[in-house]
């Protein structure tokens, strides 16, 4: 991979890797210092990556640095220090869509809620599935496991979710 | 779920992105017309790609941006802020310091609560918590404070400081000492 490459990789995926980060860790900070490790470590390792399979690989190692700092808060808090909501509404919305209203970001908001209340595994597997719309083989590449366990993991997570979101009434 | 649901189930995402065949789609519009539970799948999908799509998609910061375009520049120590340590010092800092304040805190003379024998097992339990909560509030500023407010706190992370905090207490023979000697 060389230079143009990399930047075009940033451009490309730079906003897809944030917001993966973002989700899982409910911090901005956070996620913005996994997307520059990230990186990093694909500038350094840009001879050996293929381009085409770059966002796997970025995915993959972003992936497993939020499970591993998941778990590192774990070990101190039962839960997971949380997005408030009023943060969130100050995040700025890339689609600049004027239907972006109360409804969605309260829609928005219990999904949040309800998804931060399941193991950080599953967490992930929902937003790889959903909002970043891989199918279950380029996830268990970037979970590094079996497309038939994420299958598995992914069909208890949902219904886990849904009824979790049926409890909350959305 | 027999085979034939199985196999219509796995091809639900790719009917709702309208992406697949037309004689594809006619054969799981077929099935679905006289399944069940495959049309009760495919409503919690179509509802969990709606709720997905309300999440904000963000813009990765500007500034993350330009230092991301100059890997050069970017700092080579792997860790250069650990969210995860600062996270567990912080955490450690606020059960210390809550563990110190439920023994300077604890009432030296029975407090009016431990006498009031007309307040039921329940009512004593209540202004004990409350109690305990304030405390539990006390530690999670702190928390926050350490932590440089780039965190926040749940009530949840609240209530692990302080049951930390009161596990930790409850060794001292000072706060030993002072419990019996309130007869609670």
């Amino acid at each position: 991979m060389n230079q143009d490459q990399y930047t075009e990789l940033i451009s490309r995926h730079g906003d897809d890797l944030f917001n993966y980060a973002s989700y899982m860790l409910k911090n901005r900070e956070d996620a913005a210092d996994v997307v520059q490790e990230v990186f990093l470590k694909c500038w350094q390792n840009r001879e050996r990556i293929e381009p085409e399979k770059g966002f796997n690989w970025l995915l993959r190692v972003a992936c497993r640095r939020c499970l591993d700092l998941l778990r590192r808060r774990h070990r101190g808090f039962r839960r997971f220090l949380s997005l408030e909501s009023s943060q969130l509404e100050q995040l700025p919305d890339r689609r600049q869509n004027p239907e972006a209203d109360f409804q969605r970001r309260e829609q928005g908001r219990q999904l949040e809620r309800a998804l931060s209340t399941l193991p950080p595994r599953e967490q992930s597997i929902l937003l790889l599935y959903y909002f970043q719309e891989l199918d279950y083989a380029e996830i268990a590449v970037v979970m590094e496991m079996k497309t038939g366990a994420v299958r598995t993991s992914a069909h208890r997570s949902r219904r886990r979710l849904s009824r979790l979101l049926n409890d909350a009434g959305s | 779920m027999n085979e034939s649901c199985q196999s219509i189930q796995s091809r639900l995402r790719d009917f709702l992105r309208e992406q697949m065949p037309a004689a594809e789609r006619q054969q799981v519009q077929e099935h679905l017309a006289h399944c069940g539970d495959c049309q009760a799948r495919l409503r919690e999908e179509k509802r969990l790609r709606e709720l997905f799509a309300s999440l904000p998609r963000q813009s990765c910061p500007a500034d993350l941006r330009s230092r991301l375009e100059q890997p050069a520049q970017l700092p080579l120590r792997r860790e250069a802020r650990s969210p995860g340590r600062r996270a567990r010092w912080s955490a450690a800092l606020s059960v210390a310091v809550a563990a110190l304040l439920v023994i300077a805190l604890w009432p030296r003379t029975p407090a009016p609560v431990d006498q009031a024998e007309s307040l039921s097992p329940a009512q004593r339990n209540r202004v004990l918590t409350q109690y305990h909560w304030s405390l539990a509030l006390v530690a999670a500023k702190l928390h926050q404070g350490s932590a440089q407010a780039q965190t926040t706190l749940t009530e949840y992370d609240a209530i692990e400081i302080i049951n930390s905090a009161l596990a930790a207490a409850a060794k001292s023979p000072l706060l030993r000492q002072r419990r019996q000697s309130n007869g609670g």
